[in-house]
């Protein structure tokens, strides 16, 4: 049973010896935990270490490793709020073959001003998208997200470097975001696709495409 | 860098003044205030997140900063002494910033998928779109804290703030040195600055404990006001000498950090609480606030998570334990505005002195229902999970962990320490609690860095080392106890 009593619990008249004891003992952790911390943080998964070197502190933009959960799940908004921050994003309402959580991820790394929801399918095949279309980012499929692609109009200024093999990604993980060539914010629609590399054949891809690309779209049909 | 700069020193002005008004003096104005700030920031940045005000976390932080010097110059003008040394104030925040300059500058950090999560929420959060954007799973498992935390990174075009972890790490070895000088008998005098400063560095060298030092994560943070909250407790009920409002604004101020860092955060909040509410001398008034800074955040948060979850079909990927975290969270707080409710009126009766004992031994009760009725294949493997991450040799916590348990069982069973229950509880409650959470995710822990039981260790370890340090420091041995002459009079409470 718990009884109260204040001012109570101060030590025995041993406490000299007592007190040479606790700071023996302390000090003796202190050196095992010093040894053992050497050893373990040498032997821990990268990310964990906490004296790894790496190139710059950014934890976001060093995850971005083709193919691992985290660039699966977030490149494509990663880049996007790179690109055009403060855009508006269109999706359908029940997400089907779209990366998991995508809303949250749009407003959080991809800076959206917008994420609206419409209840009818959107309709995009990429090889109807047109000569305006081109490819602004991109990544491969990983381990928690199908590959990916932000496909521009360049009828709307200014036209933003064609992405080259991921290379907008490269630069965010590189730590030289500051050199991808960023414009306004744009109207988007985020639709799941089959896949336009051979590599994923039979996979869906998620295509954020400037809704002036999509055939008949009018602005209207936003709700 | 001034945007670390002046978030460190918006939380300590706030917490500072704050601790100060409320009679704290001395150095532990410093490490107390960070962390009473970050309770401040906490408390009101989640309250505009969840009304959806936009630039939550500037606000927020400018809330905490005026709202802390706002109550010291009330304390002032109204005739309190809560003078200050300007030398003391000066060295303080100018410690704070060269310390926040260069642990950002060290670029020392460690992450896991999970932190991104965060970060990314706290982005939304900085925006004003959290409300806009947030689903089941991160309303159910990621919580406020850490995005709040990390938000203000987005007014620099950065993704988390880099020195905020480490600085909550120092704070927590500076108050459990301050917890461990202020429990240390007064006949070691100035040796028990030595035995506190110790066992800082002691929790600070625990080799996961440096992850956790530097990890964009909230374990530390849980385990920082775990530890904290303990630590004051104990205190409050074993010593006259401290400055008891303080105490209880700090108290009042962390409980809501526990509530809102962590899924389990409600029950947690509960479970460090429990031993010293029941005590028979707690004050009506210390009673009533403790309840009501475990139910108001609980009630609120839940409550905005469940009429989230009824706009949501179907739920989202990841979020399917919703509605049971939502209806388990929501339980807790509306249990504890009840009892503080009727705490402002009635004592606590004698009987439910015994609650903390009968909790714990529920607990090992409701797992072995578990066990028998799910089988012992996730308990087998959450065993095997925990004896991997604390292996003395192999474990990637290291050995000292281990041997504080030993001894800490060793003291507990052997001597008489006062309170111990209150001292103890959040620790050896850990260990049903945590293979229950295993039953209840219907999953075992698994023998890997990343997994949650490996990294919830954090969140015990600094109570851990208050609990085996401060017990060492005034057991009295039974066979002692039962001399009688040799123990102090105001030692003799039942254990």
């Amino acid at each position: 049973m718990i009884a109260r009593a204040p001012g109570s619990g101060h030590g025995s008249p041993g406490a000299p010896v007592r007190l040479l004891v606790v700071l023996g003992a302390l000090a003796t952790l202190i050196v095992l935990n010093v040894v053992q911390l050497v050893a373990i943080d040498a032997s821990t998964p990268s990310t964990f270490a906490v004296f790894e070197e790496r190139p710059h502190a950014g934890i976001v933009e060093l995850s971005m490793v083709d193919g691992s959960n985290a660039a699966s799940r977030y490149a494509m908004t990663l880049a996007l709020g790179h690109l055009a921050p403060g855009s508006t994003v269109i999706i359908t309402d029940d997400g089907e073959g779209l990366v998991d959580r995508v809303d949250e991820r749009l407003y959080g790394y991809g800076r959206a001003d917008q994420v609206r929801e419409v209840g009818d399918d959107i309709a995009a095949e990429l090889a109807d998208l047109g000569a305006h279309a081109y490819v602004a980012a991109s990544g491969p499929a990983g381990s928690r997200g199908p590959a990916w692609r932000i496909v521009l109009d360049d009828r709307n200024p200014p036209v933003l470097a064609e992405d080259d093999e991921g290379a907008v990604i490269d630069a965010i993980r590189a730590g030289d975001a500051d050199d991808i060539a960023a414009g306004p914010a744009r109207e988007l629609a985020l639709v799941a696709v089959a896949a336009g590399d051979p590599a994923y054949a039979g996979e869906p891809e998620n295509v954020l495409v400037e809704t002036s690309l999509l055939a008949g779209w009018d602005p209207g049909d936003a709700p | 860098m001034i945007l670390e700069t002046t978030m460190a020193l918006a939380l300590l002005v706030g917490g500072g003044a704050t601790m100060r008004a409320a009679g704290m003096r001395g150095w532990g104005v410093l490490p107390w205030g960070l962390l009473a700030g970050l309770g401040m920031y906490v408390v009101a940045g989640s309250l505009l997140v969840l009304l959806g005000a936009p630039a939550a976390p500037a606000l927020a932080l400018a809330a905490t900063a005026l709202g802390g010097a706002g109550l010291w110059v009330w304390r002032w003008r109204a005739g309190a002494d809560v003078r200050m040394r300007g030398a003391a104030v000066v060295g303080g925040l100018a410690g704070t910033a060269a310390a926040t300059v260069l642990l950002r500058a060290s670029g020392l950090v460690t992450w896991h998928v999970d932190s991104l999560v965060y970060t990314n929420l706290g982005q939304a959060i900085a925006a004003g779109h959290y409300v806009d954007s947030v689903g089941s799973y991160s309303l159910s498992k990621r919580l406020l804290t850490v995005p709040l935390v990390h938000a203000p990174a987005y007014y620099q075009g950065e993704y988390y703030v880099r020195s905020i972890t480490p600085l909550i790490a120092l704070a927590t070895a500076g108050v459990l040195a301050w917890v461990v000088v202020r429990a240390c008998p007064p006949e070691w005098r100035r040796w028990s600055g030595l035995v506190g400063a110790g066992a800082a560095v002691l929790l600070l060298t625990v080799p996961r404990m440096m992850l956790h030092a530097f990890y964009v994560n909230g374990h530390l943070v849980t385990g920082t006001a775990v530890m904290a909250a303990t630590g004051a407790t104990w205190l409050l009920a074993t010593r006259r000498e401290v400055p008891r409002t303080a105490l209880i604004v700090a108290v009042a101020l962390l409980l809501p950090v526990v509530v809102l860092t962590r899924a389990e955060g409600a029950i947690l909040a509960g479970i460090v609480a429990l031993p010293w509410l029941v005590l028979e001398g707690t004050r009506r008034r210390d009673r009533v606030i403790v309840l009501a800074a475990i139910g108001v955040p609980a009630t609120a948060y839940y409550a905005f998570a469940a009429l989230e979850l009824l706009g949501e079909h179907p739920i989202e990927e990841g979020g399917q334990g919703g509605p049971a975290a939502y209806a388990i969270g929501l339980a807790i707080g509306l249990a504890a505005l009840v009892a503080a409710a009727v705490a402002t009126r009635v004592d606590a009766p004698s009987w439910l002195r015994w609650t903390p004992q009968v909790g714990e031994i529920g607990a090992w009760l409701l797992l072995v229902a578990l066990v028998a009725l799910k089988g012992t294949e996730v308990l087998v493997a959450s065993a095997e999970a925990a004896f991997w991450s604390v292996d003395p040799v192999h474990g990637a916590w290291g050995a000292t962990i281990g041997i504080l348990a030993a001894a800490g069982i060793v003291l507990w069973a052997a001597a008489r320490i006062p309170i111990v229950t209150v001292l103890r509880y959040s620790v050896t409650t850990f260990v049903p609690l945590a293979l229950l959470l295993a039953y209840g995710r219907d999953g075992a822990y698994r023998m890997d860095p990343a997994d949650s039981l490996h990294r919830m260790i954090a969140q015990i370890v600094p109570t851990l080392v208050l609990a085996v340090v401060v017990a060492a420091c005034v057991a009295v041995p039974r066979w002692r106890a039962r001399v009688g002459p040799a123990v102090p009079a105001d030692a003799q409470t039942s254990s």
